[in-house]
């Protein structure tokens, strides 16, 4: 969908302390065999604060550096892929509550992790969809220190760091503008993120843990050993070429004029192949560099790019962004951001008054 | 490059590089790359890194279709066709 009427007013973030993964390998949590292979360097730890409250931080900074008030939004939307609080409460009533948003259309979003890709999907048409509608809030944040997850082994290539990142789609002008947002599906590869378990009773409720290893190894022996073959990956690929080709032509752009790509925060190699493979770029592109430091934070790896580009002067007016997403499903997404201008607020970080997403946390 | 060349140099960086060590005695252009499991989501990215960097052939995504990973024999092709198509 090309989006070129719609802007990024805002976006804030909040992103805990990180354990690194020295740290990790030396008590026991990580295989020192997987930091070498991975060349991963840590991951954001929030410890006992609630993903609902780094959503809220994240909200509260995107919300100010935005100008928008609360009555000025027509959207909260809320990604997240993992428990957020008690099972059946819904987290973004805790940032309808705090943010005095009673009056707007607010739901959860579980897409894994292209969650913000979905919700900037639904986001502009819902703004389009009638006029007088502003702005609407994206929100997305997990905690994975929990029973039952264990950042440090759940998935074969990244380790899950936790955060909140937020940012406000306008109508009105911003300092980047959203010029284009994609999505496609592999339906045909759902079966490789619960393989390793039945479908009933659903795995939480027997206390079965988050492993994503442990599924896709599962999937794949099955594949091999029935003779099924793993052909539906290589269409995971070209799905995501196509999902490329879209987020480029509907934003009017080529792959020459892309300054910066931000993918998920996987490890160096996988980071490596998705760069020359799919887009033909190198990794000093892409923003592994930053992602290696924090883990892989859920639904919100391409939004703290986004802030972490623009606060560092990586990204200046003219740049364009090309965000890339996949999820359990398989889906795939793409977005494509063109900045406009530098905002106060990273002028302001830049110059060492600010850090980011801090401005407003408590 | 003949597509004969293609074969060989696709074939030896497949096994190589991508096929488990227990089955590359028995590995060949006609192997099925995608039954024995040789390709999944990382190992296809290198593959086609390996195309465009080495072989200076781009895949565009109308042609990342199964049917043309199906052994070593038919990537190289693939890639035949692509470099015949390409106007340098």
């Amino acid at each position: 969908m090309g989006t070129a009427d719609l802007y990024i007013s805002g976006v804030g973030t909040c992103l805990p302390g990180t354990v690194s993964v020295e740290q990790a390998v030396a008590v026991g949590w990580y295989p020192a065999e997987q930091a070498e292979l991975h060349e991963l360097g840590g991951a954001a730890v929030a410890g006992d604060i609630p993903a609902p409250e780094l959503a809220l931080r994240a909200a509260r900074s995107a919300m100010v550096r935005s100008g928008r008030s609360p009555a000025e939004l027509d959207l909260l939307l809320y990604a997240s892929t993992w428990q957020q609080g008690p099972e059946g409460w819904p987290p973004h009533a805790y940032l309808q509550r705090h943010l005095a948003l009673d009056r707007i259309l607010a739901t959860q979003l579980r897409q894994g992790c292209n969650g913000m890709f979905a919700a900037l999907e639904l986001a502009a048409g819902y703004l389009r969809a009638e006029p007088g509608r502003r702005a609407a809030l994206l929100v997305a944040a997990d905690n994975y220190g929990t029973p039952l997850a264990d950042r440090w082994r759940m998935g074969q290539s990244y380790i899950a760091g936790d955060a909140g990142s937020a940012l406000v789609l306008d109508t009105e002008p911003g300092f980047a503008r959203l010029l284009s947002v994609c999505s496609a599906s592999v339906s045909a590869a759902e079966e490789m993120h619960r393989a390793a378990e039945p479908l009933f009773p659903p795995g939480i409720t027997e206390g079965r843990a988050l492993d994503f290893a442990a599924h896709t190894e599962r999937y794949r022996q099955r594949a091999v050993g029935d003779g099924t073959g793993t052909g539906v990956l290589v269409t995971v690929h070209q799905r995501l070429a196509e999902v490329i080709d879209r987020s480029l032509a509907e934003a009017g752009i080529a792959m020459d004029d892309v300054t910066r790509v931000a993918v998920m925060n996987h490890s160096r190699p996988i980071t490596e192949q998705v760069c020359e493979a799919a887009l033909g770029l190198p990794l000093s592109k892409s923003v592994w560099e930053f992602g290696r430091t924090i883990g892989h934070c859920g639904a919100s790896d391409q939004v703290l790019a986004l802030e972490h580009l623009v606060v560092t002067g990586e990204l200046g007016p003219g740049d364009h962004l090309l965000m890339l997403g996949q999820g359990p499903g398989v889906v795939l997404s793409g977005a494509v951001v063109e900045i406009g201008y530098l905002p106060l607020w990273a002028q302001e970080y830049s110059a060492g008054a600010l850090i980011p997403g801090n401005e407003t946390s408590a | 490059m003949t597509t004969a060349s293609e074969t060989a140099a696709l074939t030896a960086f497949i096994r190589d590089r991508l096929v488990p060590g227990e089955l590359r005695d028995r590995f060949d252009e006609t192997s099925p790359l995608l039954e024995w499991g040789v390709l999944d989501s990382v190992s296809t990215a290198i593959l086609l890194g390996f195309i465009r960097r080495e072989l200076r052939v781009t895949v565009p995504a109308a042609q990342i279709d199964p049917a043309n990973f199906t052994d070593a024999r038919s990537v190289a092709e693939m890639v035949g066709r692509l470099a015949a198509a390409s106007p340098d």
